[in-house]
């Protein structure tokens, strides 16, 4: 067993070393992100996709087929319902437009793996992507003007696939992305069950140093 | 080092963007909107057996737990939009005196908060976004000894109260068997006063004389 443990953290030692003297170890990614909520989120709160929302992350590549890396970003999702008649507990009866808000901030470990990443000729490099971490989340809703935020930080996770188009000669390190997301997201609270959402990324992979 | 900087700029810069794109749900709402609307009720009450009504000629303000009698012309709006939905819902108005089954009384609430807030110095950081140079003085920082404010909030409803007088003797008190309660932006205006009471009676549908 200890054996085993002494090959693996040599053969991981080594693929550091070797991919130390290739021409860049981080590669950051700046991404546009569209992101439609589905599920109980659509369902239960907020119905219209967002178009206000960016990733980036900062990743090792580990060889020139994966890279693992940080990511984090923000997402504003907003709904506001025409004015309606809300029955509460007891006779209660309230008319209000509703407002409903929520901010999400992820921070994942994400692996990308590129099939294709040593060849130095492919034009449309495709990827596939998962990731794992928290999101924080910032719940929001207003009966007219009343109401309040409440934050929270579930767990997260992320399936997620692409190309990479890339330009200059560091492949896969700089480049066009483009690219889907399936996100995951354990928050069950104020009548939501899961989080969960789909996401649509445009941006730019560039290498650091 | 010049990458880390580059990445730090576009980092600060996507913030910045991100953020003041987000949606601001409170600056998103026009006054009509931003009102709400309450009403609740004794789920026993049978309204149909009530058939006359009394309204107050004057409306009663409490100011922070002081109470007062005032009549403007917003009041008188708000009286008079009571009236005409409480005649609209098929009861008959009568002189106080004549012993009407129910009365209405119309309040405008007040309630004063203060508080006192911490800004932890942002002139700290204010260098950063209103450069000393604009005054001439480039390279000088600024120096705020001043930590707190204080501020007072002053938010105002205005309820709506139907009380119950045919069964005032026998039930040794005068029961309130419906409320409606309206807060919000711009609640005190005479133009808008006669739809904000509709919305009070049209969400009550309960409220009919037959």
């Amino acid at each position: 067993m200890k054996q085993k443990v002494v090959i693996f953290m040599t053969v991981i030692a080594a693929c550091i070393s070797i991919t130390a003297s290739a021409q860049s170890k981080l590669k950051m990614e700046l991404s546009y992100n569209v992101s439609a909520p589905v599920g109980s989120f659509k369902n239960d709160y907020i119905s219209k996709t967002s178009f206000r929302g960016a990733t980036g992350e900062i990743s090792y590549v580990l060889n020139p087929k994966f890279s693992l890396g940080l990511n984090s970003g923000y997402q504003n999702y907003y709904e506001k319902f025409d004015r309606q008649v809300y029955k509460l507990n007891g006779g209660q009866t309230v008319s209000a437009v509703v407002t409903n808000s929520m901010d999400v901030t992820p921070v994942l470990l994400r692996g990308t793996f590129y099939p294709m990443g040593g060849s130095a000729t492919a034009i449309v490099q495709p990827y596939v992507s998962a990731g794992a971490g928290v999101n924080l989340v910032n719940y929001g809703q207003y009966l007219g003007e009343f109401g309040g935020t409440e934050g929270a930080a579930p767990f997260a996770a992320q399936v997620g696939g692409g190309i990479q188009i890339p330009f200059g000669k560091k492949i896969p390190q700089t480049g066009f992305k483009l690219g889907a997301t399936y996100n995951y997201v354990n928050y069950n609270k104020n009548e939501l069950t899961k989080l969960n959402s789909v996401g649509v990324n445009a941006g730019i992979v560039f290498s650091l140093k | 080092m010049k990458s880390k900087n580059v990445l730090w700029v576009s980092v600060l810069a996507m913030v910045t963007v991100f953020a003041s794109c987000s949606k601001d749900p409170l600056g998103n709402l026009t006054a009509a909107e931003s009102r709400i609307y309450i009403t609740d009720h004794d789920s026993t009450a049978n309204y149909s057996a009530f058939k006359t009504f009394s309204i107050s000629d004057s409306v009663a303000v409490i100011n922070d737990g002081q109470a007062s009698k005032q009549l403007n012309t917003v009041d008188q709006a708000f009286i008079n939009a009571v009236k005409t939905e409480m005649q609209e819902s098929g009861y008959t108005m009568v002189n106080k005196n004549s012993s009407p089954d129910v009365g209405i009384n119309v309040t405008r609430i007040f309630n004063t908060s203060t508080g006192v807030i911490s800004y932890n110095n942002y002139y700290g950081n204010y260098g950063g976004y209103w450069d000393p140079f604009y005054y001439g003085y480039g390279g000088y920082g600024y120096y705020s000894p001043y930590s707190y404010a204080t501020y007072q909030i002053r938010e105002g409803a205005l309820s709506v109260d139907m009380l119950d007088l045919k069964n005032a003797a026998t039930a040794n008190r005068i029961n309130v068997i419906w409320t409606g309660l309206i807060r919000g932006s711009g609640i005190f205006d005479a133009a808008t006063a006669p739809n904000q009471v509709k919305m009070l009676f049209d969400q009550s549908p309960y409220l009919k004389s037959l």
